[in-house]
């Protein structure tokens, strides 16, 4: 195991020395010159070669990169073109919001789709499975914003019971609850129609082996049989699947954040691309790509303490 | 695709459901302008966010345009995005996906380790640093998601050619003197239309709720075009006073989308019922 999670380390060394690669090259892969786009249109010549010293642009690639790298591994991602704030900065101070927003969406995600899945299961090719599959493969089918949207005019609008955009503080606080409730639901159902599918089927399958069978055989009540034998290890993969689902919500914030005003990363991504201003960019997706690497060793980890039959090659 | 699979697909009603939805679609796309009761672009401000009435069955947006005709219009844009960038993801994925399956250690390493970096980026980021590069603009969002779906292609592709490639009948051909090149593109791939088929159905779903939502940030089809995502982008500014403006079109990407979740699913179970929790 021990060599397992050390091999896993270097691997993701080695991951997030191309994304950082990768998002380093994101400016000189910018058709035209970057030094101009990023200037604006309006810039007169003086201004673009400014842009482009202030940039580092004028210097070899390498030397850019490690100018880059170097300042990164620092802590120091540069600032935005537009404020001229420093980027490590606005970033720290938005990430609780986006991080937050994740958990709470796959708790949401987590609280639905585990019953969801073991009624479905049991209750195979009954009206209820029906009922629930169909809502699973419906929830899956809906854009999110759109769900977002549609959550918003009749929780917001038309009920009036929570708040259609921004962030409540303090953190924890009554106005932070009602705040986060709408965006978290809008992210959790789509991951809850996921993972119930795949709670249902996996719960079938065990619910077909041997060793369930015996549980009965022993007299053991339907409800102990699932409960306490076949759900636990269905859950293997829906655990696996649930840490995946965390990353891709990670992702999703970006649309979510610009539907509710929420003062995340992704909102801020989406305003960078419209001001062109690749600094913010590059260091809001390092962050993203990085989190998400990171969430995926864990998430390999955890699947090898939670099934001890996997063996690492 | 023998008449035993047809016989299969055709007897899972989700599938055939789906079907039923796609040609509908499909249908309602190639003969917008029959169908639809207005010209999608003129505008009428004097009609401007009027709701539901026999004039316009689903209301009309802030210009006074009718609705129905624009969704009608949209269908064209949405599937031509889905097929394109499913197609962008094919053309490279696949033949990514042979060469690391069947083309050596060497192939392999390479070519796994740039999925591995291509997939570091969580859900529709990808697309999104894809359209920060190329800039907005509807053309720049089919490549950004055709590129999203590179990775899963070649994986799957690689997986399946890993399965084959032990075969008795791929030993033969190579026994009888079959190149790689030759193996791989006659004997491996026609062996991996199935999974490709259904992981081509799911990701046209995922394709058009993509660049729905990039069109939604205002990344994707620029106005006037009538793209379904850019008029859920234009409704939601009018949530509160116009709720069909952003209820529709929302509707249609759902029903769309649904056809080909549907016929994924019906083809995955008719074709290969061990490919279910893989796809």
């Amino acid at each position: 195991m021990l060599a397992y999670i050390v091999r896993r380390l270097l691997y993701l060394v080695f991951i997030l020395f191309a994304v950082s690669v990768l998002t380093f090259l994101m400016v000189h892969l910018v058709p035209g010159d970057p030094a101009r786009v990023m200037a604006g249109i309006d810039a007169s010549q003086e201004d673009i070669e400014l842009m482009r010293k202030k940039l580092g642009l004028d210097l070899p690639l390498h030397v850019q990169y490690l100018r880059y790298i170097g300042a990164v591994l620092r802590g120091d991602l540069g600032e935005s073109i537009r404020t001229g704030r420093p980027l490590a900065e606005s970033l720290l101070a938005r990430f609780p919001a986006t991080a937050e927003l994740a958990v709470i969406s796959l708790l949401i995600a987590l609280l639905i789709a585990i019953p969801a899945g073991v009624i479905s299961a049991t209750k195979a090719n009954t009206v209820w499975d029906y009922l629930t599959m169909t809502t699973a493969v419906l929830g899956v089918s809906m854009p999110s914003f759109w769900r977002g949207l549609m959550l918003m005019l009749l929780f917001s609008l038309t009920l009036r019971w929570l708040p259609a955009s921004g962030r409540g503080e303090p953190f924890l606080s009554w106005e932070w609850l009602r705040h986060i409730i709408l965006p978290s639901l809008t992210l959790g159902l789509g991951a809850a129609a996921m993972l119930s599918r795949l709670t249902r089927s996996s719960l079938l399958e065990v619910l077909n082996q041997n060793y369930v069978t015996t549980a009965r055989s022993k007299g053991l009540s339907e409800r102990r049989v699932v409960m306490r034998h076949a759900l636990r290890n269905a859950l293997i993969p829906v655990v696996t699947m649930a840490g995946m689902q965390f990353g891709w919500l990670l992702g999703g914030t970006v649309v979510i954040e610009s539907v509710f005003a929420w003062p995340g990363i992704g909102r801020l991504l989406v305003h960078s691309i419209f001001a062109r201003d690749f600094p913010v960019i590059r260091g809001g997706v390092l962050l993203m790509a990085a989190s998400f690497s990171l969430i995926n060793l864990a998430v390999d980890l955890l699947y090898g303490l939670l099934d001890p039959r996997i063996r690492y090659e | 695709m023998s008449k035993d699979l047809l016989r299969r697909l055709f007897r899972s009603k989700n599938a055939l459901l789906g079907l039923a939805v796609i040609l509908s679609v499909s249908l309602v796309a190639i003969c917008a302008p029959f169908f639809s009761p207005h010209d999608p672009y003129e505008q009428h401000l004097l009609e401007r966010l009027k709701p539901p009435s026999p004039e316009h069955p689903l209301g009309t947006d802030a210009h006074g345009r009718d609705l129905l005709s624009r969704i009608f219009f949209g269908a064209r844009i949405s599937l031509m995005v889905g097929f394109i960038s499913v197609g962008i993801g094919l053309g490279i994925g696949v033949p990514l996906g042979l060469a690391a399956g069947y083309g050596g250690r060497w192939w392999d390493d390479i070519i796994m380790r740039i999925i591995d970096i291509m997939m570091a980026f969580p859900g529709v980021l990808l697309a999104l640093v894809v359209v920060a590069i190329l800039g907005p603009g509807l053309f720049n969002v089919m490549i950004a998601v055709g590129v999203w779906s590179v990775p899963m292609f070649a994986r799957m592709v690689r997986a399946s050619v890993l399965r084959l490639r032990e075969e008795d009948f791929v030993q033969a051909a190579r026994a009888m003197g079959c190149g790689s090149f030759r193996v791989a593109l006659r004997h491996l791939l026609p062996n991996c239309i199935a999974p490709i088929l259904v992981l081509a159905s799911l990701r046209m779903a995922t394709a058009i709720l993509s660049a729905a939502t990039l069109s939604f940030l205002g990344l994707g089809a620029q106005p006037p075009t009538p793209d379904w995502g850019a008029m859920l982008s234009e409704g939601r500014k009018y949530l509160r006073t116009a709720w069909w403006f952003a209820t529709f079109p929302g509707l249609a990407i759902m029903l769309t989308v649904l056809g080909f979740n549907l016929l994924g699913d019906g083809l995955r179970d008719a074709l290969d019922p061990r490919l279910r929790g893989v796809l």
